[in-house]
Order: structure tokens, then sequence, then C-alpha cells
């Protein structure tokens, strides 16, 4: 399969495509979902050299897509009103859904920061810290609502492999519930983090 | 159980090969028969379009990821996220990824490709 271009198109600086559509057109005469409009504005004063492009869809209740781009960085998020934000792997498959889903624009917008300014793309994978940073929990305020020192949360987080339960404790002190899911050809079941004797 | 991009690879192959559609409806709906094949065949992952976030497994578009495409209304897209797909009404199907490399131009029943619709022969151009 040849890579031939149509000589018919007009092709949006860094979005080729074969129907030539402008992202910023799309921006401008598209009623844009609130949701949307909140995130950009998030964006626009968390980090203002960050561009958002956005992919409409022909019903407001269809899945509209986000190019998030900032210098040689560029995120994907699907925005879907009933399922909020989701965040895609940069080498997603075709037609692979998100790897993190996010209600709000605020978290989503934090998550992206987050992304944004990662100096490695290690430190882009979520971790404790990453979440506990998310939600906007210093170590000392994790280490309260947990019942430990704040050194235990610095230790913990900077440990290579983690213990579930204690994991599953911090979790749960940052408002969430830590799953852990076994994956086979023919089933999904999860697991339980615990023996009960 | 194979990896993503060789799946995707041997999803196209089979696209090729495919008697082509003669609408736009049958193109989708050979489209997803053909990928759910491959799927099901190679993934490992069991058929779960509801599921919110990803499970390994590639989806077929679905119609709320339409998009109509301007000064071309013989053609949808939808959007992936890496991806775009382009359906014509005469069965003709092309995925390109989103940097616009085409990984699959697949005419239509009348021998006719995406970019021979709309255009007008006698000035090649879109009409």
């Amino acid at each position: 399969m040849g890579e031939r271009r149509t000589n018919w198109t007009s092709i949006p600086p860094g979005m080729r495509s074969l129907d030539g559509y402008s992202p910023h057109s799309i921006f401008l005469t598209c009623n844009m979902e609130k949701p949307i409009e909140h995130l950009k504005a998030l964006m626009g004063e968390s980090l203002p050299r960050c561009s958002v492009t956005v992919d409409a869809p022909d019903g407001a209740e269809g899945s509209w897509w986000l190019d998030v781009s900032m210098g040689r960085k560029h995120f994907t998020l699907e925005y879907r009103p009933t399922k909020g934000f989701g965040l895609f792997r940069k080498d997603a498959g075709y037609g692979e859904g998100p790897v993190e889903i996010y209600r709000s624009p605020e978290r989503t917008a934090k998550r992206l920061g987050q992304l944004m300014t990662a100096t490695n793309s290690k430190s882009s994978q979520l971790n404790l810290k990453n979440i506990r940073e998310l939600y906007g929990q210093s170590q000392v305020m994790l280490a309260r609502k947990v019942g430990v020192k704040q050194s235990a949360i610095s230790r913990f987080e900077g440990r290579a492999e983690v213990k579930l339960s204690t994991l599953a404790s911090a979790i749960k002190a940052l408002g969430g519930r830590l799953e852990v899911r076994a994956r086979f050809s023919d089933a999904d079941v999860p697991v339980c983090l615990s023996t009960s004797k | 159980m194979l990896p993503i991009q060789k799946r995707l690879k041997i999803f196209l192959e089979r696209m090729k090969v495919e008697p082509p559609g003669n609408s736009a409806n049958k193109a989708l709906a050979l489209l997803s028969d053909v990928l759910n094949a491959v799927e099901d065949e190679f993934s490992g992952v069991p058929y779960n379009p509801r599921l919110p976030k990803t499970d390994g497994r590639m989806y077929p578009p679905v119609e709320d990821s339409v998009r109509r495409v301007p000064a071309h209304p013989s053609l949808k897209r939808y959007r992936h996220v890496n991806h775009n797909t382009f359906i014509g009404k005469n069965g003709s199907i092309r995925i390109e990824t989103i940097s616009g490399k085409v990984l699959l131009d697949k005419a239509g029943a009348d021998g006719r490709k995406t970019d021979e619709l709309d255009v007008d022969p006698a000035r090649n151009e879109v009409t």
C-alpha cells in the first residue's frame, strides 16, 4: 500500500488527513461542550504554551477528540459527555480504548500538566506520588489520613516494588479503591488482595 | 496471542482481499466483521465493546464517532485515537494514521476509491 496523497485536500500543518479538516475552524464553528471549554481554559492558565485542537463529532453526544500538544509532546483525549475524558497511550492500536479516565476537566488538566512536564517516559507513569499529587495531597496530609509518618509515605513512594495492602490503604485515604484483576482469554476476574483464614 | 501491531497487519491484509461492499453500511459491516474475527482469533481478549477503557483489544468504528467530510458528501470519517477511517457511499474504505500515512485504500464495488468520489472527472476537481 503506497502513501499516495490526495491532491484535493488542504492539509492543516501537523494534522494531515484525507478530509483536510481544520481543527481550528471546527473549534470556532461548533457548539463546544462546556467541559471541553473548561479544560481548554485550565490548560491555558497552567500551560500557556500548550495547544488544544478539537475534532468535533457530527452530533454533540458523540465522541470529541482533543489533540493536546506542547513542544514535542503530544497526547490525545477522547471526551464523551456520558463518560468524561479518556487519555490514550501514544502507541494505542486501531480502535483501542483509553488507559486513563477522568470525569472532571480539573483532574484531566492536572494529569495533562504532569505528562507535559514529565522529564522522562517513566515519570509519566501513574504511581502513588502522581496520584497523590493529582488529588492535591502532600505527603504529610496523606500520612495523616493513613495513620503513618510522612517518612513512611516518602519511603513507600521511593520503592521499586510496593506492598499491595499498603498501596490499597493509601488509595483509600485519597478517596479511591484499588482493584487488581486477572485477565484470561476466556475470563476477566477480580483478584482479592488479602486471604481470609 | 499476537501483539497488536501484528494483528493490525493481519486485519489489513484480510481487508485487501475481501470482496468490497456496495454501500457505506456494508463497508462498515465488512470492516467490523473482519476486525472482530482477527481479534477473536489472535487477541486473547473477549469481545466487550462497552468497556470504558482499553482491554488491549481493537474495536471497529462506532456511529457516534462519525464526522462529515467537508465538500465530500459521499464520505464519512470515523475518528480513532491514532487513525481516521473514511467510508464511501460506494463501499470504499480508506484507513489513515493521524499523520496521514495510508494503511488501507480499498475501492468500493464500483471500482472507485474514496479519493475518486465527489470529483468532477472533466476538471479533476471536487464537485
